[in-house]
């Protein structure tokens, strides 16, 4: 490698670097605790008991946890169903219309086999913290920008690893030079500290990227698969009269067996057509848990419109999911997170103090010190 | 002054990283036993660099390219 070459990748290092470190430490510092995210939540706001009653209880038809989720937010029209992944509760959202915003969303939860209703979902400290991580509470173009953030933190992990090889091409791997100057330590570590979170950093930073274009991802779904199966034919318009969504469930259901309900999106709202009850089905594995698979009724008609498996931009943008929050391997997984978390902090800080604590002199003198691997004294 | 090559340079990185990305999948494939592979795999990478940190000062050369053999020499 060329003393030109190594100062272009140097530079590409220093600069994307340098825009993105306060950003991705305000990502690692809150994605920290979100890691935990679930045992903190259940250690804050213990789940609310549930009756206790034979296994295998059958759970009520959907239509009469609609009635009742109808009685306890009247005027509003329901706009998703979700299932609980661990005990037998019915989620239901409800709003005023079927375009309204989030913050006026109404969040019922029933008991699936009594219809008791059960205590809300209350955002709480982590959903806080959440909001902080995914758009430090500026919306959407502030996402897109930590996005942003996320590639140009992606640019330095591939300049970084370029720069790796003339600066240890005399050292042996995990050299960590002690009793020599602070700046000299602090350099080896950044080295060897970035060597063995690169994969680890490379994937997070990238899903986590991915993640920030879920809105306009799932417009372009809408706007190609979504709008072909609304146009398919005629449609009897929708009345007060809805087909039951019961029997839309157990329609999709029967063509995908193996799979349970996640979640059903009425007409109108943002996974759905203006027409149709969208069933999503998910897999019982970590990662068949997340692809999901949805199915289309007519939600005038009852009929089964479609099952369509979702393209490959939406199926991979579900997949960044589990790979950038580390929630799908145990207890273990989150610990193993939680520590390159912390090594990418420690990799991120050295870095900022080796460029604040640079000696003097034109950026030759980087060069220098990545071809001497620090050794210019 | 003997350079390394890349393939000598980056030999341990790319273990590492080959098992960082197959714990990644290991852990979605399934649970249980593919959970312990997964977390074992992810663990090499933080392992090695336990071991480099904690890894006595004095059996690391001060200057990388003294010879190996003049350091088995040494310590003979």
């Amino acid at each position: 490698m060329t003393r030109g070459t190594i100062k272009t990748w140097y530079l590409v290092h220093k600069w994307t670097s340098l825009i993105c470190t306060a950003f991705l430490l305000m990502l690692c510092v809150t994605g920290l605790p979100l890691i935990f995210q679930d045992e903190i939540d259940g250690w804050l706001n213990p789940p609310a008991p549930m009756a206790t009653m034979p296994a295998g209880t059958p759970s009520l038809p959907l239509d009469a946890i609609l009635k009742r989720a109808a009685v306890t937010a009247p005027g509003d029209i329901p706009l998703y169903i979700s299932f609980d992944d661990d005990r037998p509760i019915v989620y239901v959202t409800t709003g005023a219309t079927a375009d309204v915003a989030p913050a006026a969303m109404h969040f019922l939860a029933f008991d699936a086999r009594t219809g008791a209703t059960m205590p809300p979902y209350v955002p709480g400290v982590m959903a806080f913290i959440l909001e902080l991580h995914t758009d430090m509470l500026l919306g959407f173009w502030a996402e897109i920008f930590l996005g942003v953030m996320g590639l140009l933190f992606f640019a330095a992990i591939v300049s970084g690893v370029v720069l790796y090889a003339p600066f240890m091409a005399k050292l042996d791997f995990g050299t960590l030079r002690r009793g020599r100057s602070k700046r000299l330590g602090w350099l080896d570590h950044h080295n060897l500290l970035g060597i063995v979170t690169l994969a680890w950093a490379s994937v997070v930073g990238v899903t986590g990227t991915i993640n920030t274009f879920v809105v306009p991802i799932t417009n372009i779904w809408k706007a190609n698969g979504l709008a072909a199966i609304a146009a398919s034919e005629t449609r009897t318009p929708l009345g007060p009269n809805r087909a039951s969504v019961q029997a839309a469930l157990d329609a999709v259901q029967r063509k995908a067996p193996d799979m349970e309900p996640q979640f059903i999106a009425f007409p109108g709202v943002v996974f759905s057509s203006k027409h149709h009850y969208a069933v999503f089905m998910k897999g019982t594995t970590p990662m068949t848990s997340k692809l999901l698979l949805p199915g289309f009724v007519d939600a005038a008609t009852g009929r089964l419109d479609s099952v369509t498996p979702m393209p490959w931009y939406m199926q991979a943008m579900l997949l960044a999911q589990p790979l950038h929050f580390g929630d799908y391997g145990g207890l273990v997984m989150k610990i193993v997170w939680a520590v390159f978390d912390v090594l990418t902090i420690v990799v991120l800080g050295s870095g900022l103090y080796l460029w604040l604590r640079r000696k003097g002199g034109p950026s030759e003198q980087r060069v220098r010190e990545v071809v001497m691997a620090g050794e210019t004294a | 002054m003997s350079h390394k090559t890349n393939r000598q340079i980056f030999a341990v990185p790319i273990l590492l990283g080959v098992s960082t990305v197959a714990g990644l999948g290991a852990g979605l494939v399934g649970d249980g036993v593919w959970d312990v592979g997964a977390g074992l795999l992810l663990a090499l990478p933080l392992a090695v660099t336990a071991r480099c940190w904690i890894l006595p000062p004095a059996t690391q050369p001060r200057r990388a390219e003294t010879p190996r053999a003049a350091q088995i020499a040494r310590r003979a």
